[in-house]
């Protein structure tokens, strides 16, 4: 390999090279007190399967493409109840929430009043944070849209989640003193994160997830530390901090009968339109695959001239602008996908006719 | 000509090395071949480095020349230190003995080759890890994002960054645009507008991607997450 190719390569991979190392390597000094199973006794092996894999993951021996045929089933059912219990059952519990080198901890209560489900998130690390938000309502959504209730309750929902991600059930784990099974999304193109889903054996409550970046880089990992399934009351619903945000909505303006005035030129595979909003300023689009989803916002924000990415956690945000009849209109596209793809999506924005 | 071949197998395994893609046989001849020829002052360890400092060029860091002559100077102190239990048995049959003793030691030593080498690579890791605090803004150190892998073939594990204690900001943080190799990055100082305008998109979105429902509970936490808009 020559010299060139080497630091190409390197740099592009910095961040994990070391770590791959560090994989590589540690096995080798310990060797003597490392343990054994598919360890260092195999040297044919190692590589692929280095002992110290992350714990909650079970090393399968299973080959992939059949795991991959006789999961399908169990993760359609899986996926099914998944999207059941988070709009049937009620809850509280602790959280921790982690992105790139962060954690917080929060505290979360969940229940269902008329019909919708009422959620309660307070931060309890950090700058005091609270919010309780209300979903259920489809005020919003597209008629005929794809993705009807929830995506994946739906055939077609699931169908098209299918043909974006491949799933696969990657074990069991136990999380919150709860037994779960880990569930893998991989996606089938570079336009979308992976997430690894630990679902509840007996409710189907996803009880840990994680967004998966290529290279099985973890951006973001949320999970129960503690759950209570007791009828939620009332009054823990209520916000516990006089700085709690009201469930917002506040921006977006009546969203009957709104009509796009946008659309995109192009839009990663399997994303479809789910929702459009009208801002006091401008549109807001909703794209979602079923799993992951992003946003476009068209506004009209004078003296907003910044081009580029901001991040926040997993969140990415891309800015750029467009002219139309001589008026400028900033672009931003926010969502948990790649940034190469924001920015992508973020060209692609045009006037619908 | 054997020797030729020898020296490119070696350099090879040692690229791959940095590429984290080193198998084990490579490791262990690196780690012999480091061995035999002494880690830092041997042409491998010259090799190793100068790799080492040409990433962290490509990558803009700043670097400090490596000064090999105080790995070296180590190496020859702990040479010259004593070994353990001096004296007890040294007037008996010291010619087994002190062989019996160099058979012990010689694995115990290659351990903490490898150990120290582990130690470095952590370190490493969090180094590349937190981020840089320009008052407000932080520069992220990622580098740029690897190439998308093709459905299948995703590694087994997940590489879960380091934890650090320090507080972060919530706030939206810019990316500079990526460029190659070291040229200057242009900090964009953002402007309250600005800032108010990322919270609000990313809290609106996280709120859309709430109702899509296929995310459970984690959008609702994204759209706490941030600070709360001042009015």
């Amino acid at each position: 390999m020559t010299m060139a190719n080497m630091i190409f390569r390197t740099t592009r991979k910095a961040n994990s090279s070391l770590l791959a190392f560090l994989l590589c390597a540690a096995p080798l000094g310990f060797a003597q007190s490392g343990p054994s199973a598919g360890g260092p006794s195999n040297p044919q092996s190692a590589p692929q399967e280095p002992p110290n894999q992350a714990p909650q993951l079970a090393p399968q021996s299973v080959p992939q493409d059949t795991r991959e045929a006789s999961a399908s089933e169990a993760t359609g059912v899986l996926l099914a109840r998944l999207a059941q219990a988070a709009a049937n059952l009620e809850y509280r519990g602790l959280v921790t929430f982690e992105h790139v080198g962060s954690m917080e901890t929060l505290e979360v209560v969940h229940g269902i009043r008329n019909g919708e489900q009422v959620e309660r998130i307070r931060y309890l690390t950090g700058s005091p944070r609270e919010k309780v938000s209300r979903t259920g309502g489809d005020e919003c959504r597209l008629s005929g849209s794809v993705f009807p209730s929830s995506g994946l309750l739906s055939a077609a929902g699931l169908q098209n989640v299918q043909s974006n991600y491949a799933f696969l059930i990657r074990g069991e784990e136990r999380v919150a003193d709860r037994e779960t099974i880990v569930l893998e999304a991989r996606p089938r193109d570079m336009h979308r994160f992976g997430m690894v889903i630990s679902v509840d054996k007996e409710t189907g409550l996803p009880l840990k997830s994680m967004l998966i970046a290529p290279a099985g880089r973890v951006l973001e990992r949320f999970q129960f530390v503690e759950l209570d399934l007791k009828p939620v009351t009332d009054d823990e619903l209520k916000p516990h901090s006089p700085l709690a945000q009201p469930d917002t909505g506040s921006d977006a303006a009546s969203c009957a009968n709104v009509e796009s005035r946008w659309r995109l030129g192009w839009a990663p595979s399997g994303f479809k339109p789910v929702a459009v909003q009208a801002l006091k300023d401008g549109q807001m689009l909703v794209f979602s695959d079923g799993l992951s989803a992003f946003t476009v916002f068209v506004q009209q924000l004078p003296e907003m001239n910044y081009t580029g990415q901001a991040v926040r956690g997993a969140t990415v945000a891309y800015m750029d602008h467009i002219d139309v009849n001589g008026a400028r209109y900033t672009v931003t596209v926010v969502g948990e996908i790649p940034d190469n793809t924001a920015q992508l999506v973020a060209k692609a924005i045009t006037e619908a006719n | 000509m054997s020797h030729g071949s020898h020296q490119q197998r070696l350099n090879e395994s040692l690229s791959a090395l940095m590429d984290g893609e080193a198998n084990e046989l490579e490791i262990q001849r690196l780690l012999k071949e480091s061995d035999a020829s002494g880690a830092s002052d041997g042409e491998l360890g010259h090799r190793w480095s100068r790799y080492q400092l040409a990433a962290s060029v490509m990558r803009g860091e700043k670097v400090a020349p490596v000064d090999m002559g105080l790995a070296a100077s180590i190496s020859a102190a702990i040479a010259d230190e004593p070994s353990l239990e001096p004296g007890q048995q040294a007037s008996a049959n010291d010619a087994g003995n002190d062989q019996a003793r160099s058979r012990w030691w010689r694995p115990l030593s290659r351990g903490a080759v490898a150990a120290t080498v582990a130690f470095a690579a952590i370190l490493g890791v969090q180094q590349m890890q937190a981020p840089q605090v320009q008052g407000d803004l932080v520069a992220e150190v990622e580098a740029p994002q690897p190439q998308p892998v093709t459905t299948n073939s995703q590694p087994g594990r997940f590489l879960t960054p380091t934890l650090n204690t320090r507080a972060v900001s919530t706030a939206p943080q810019l990316v500079p645009e990526k460029r190659v190799g070291p040229a200057p990055q242009v900090q964009v100082v953002p402007t309250p507008e600005l800032m108010r305008h990322l919270n609000r998109v990313m809290v609106e979105h996280s709120e859309q991607a709430a109702r899509i429902g296929s995310q459970g509970m984690v959008p609702h936490a994204r759209a706490t997450y941030g600070e709360r808009p001042s009015e």
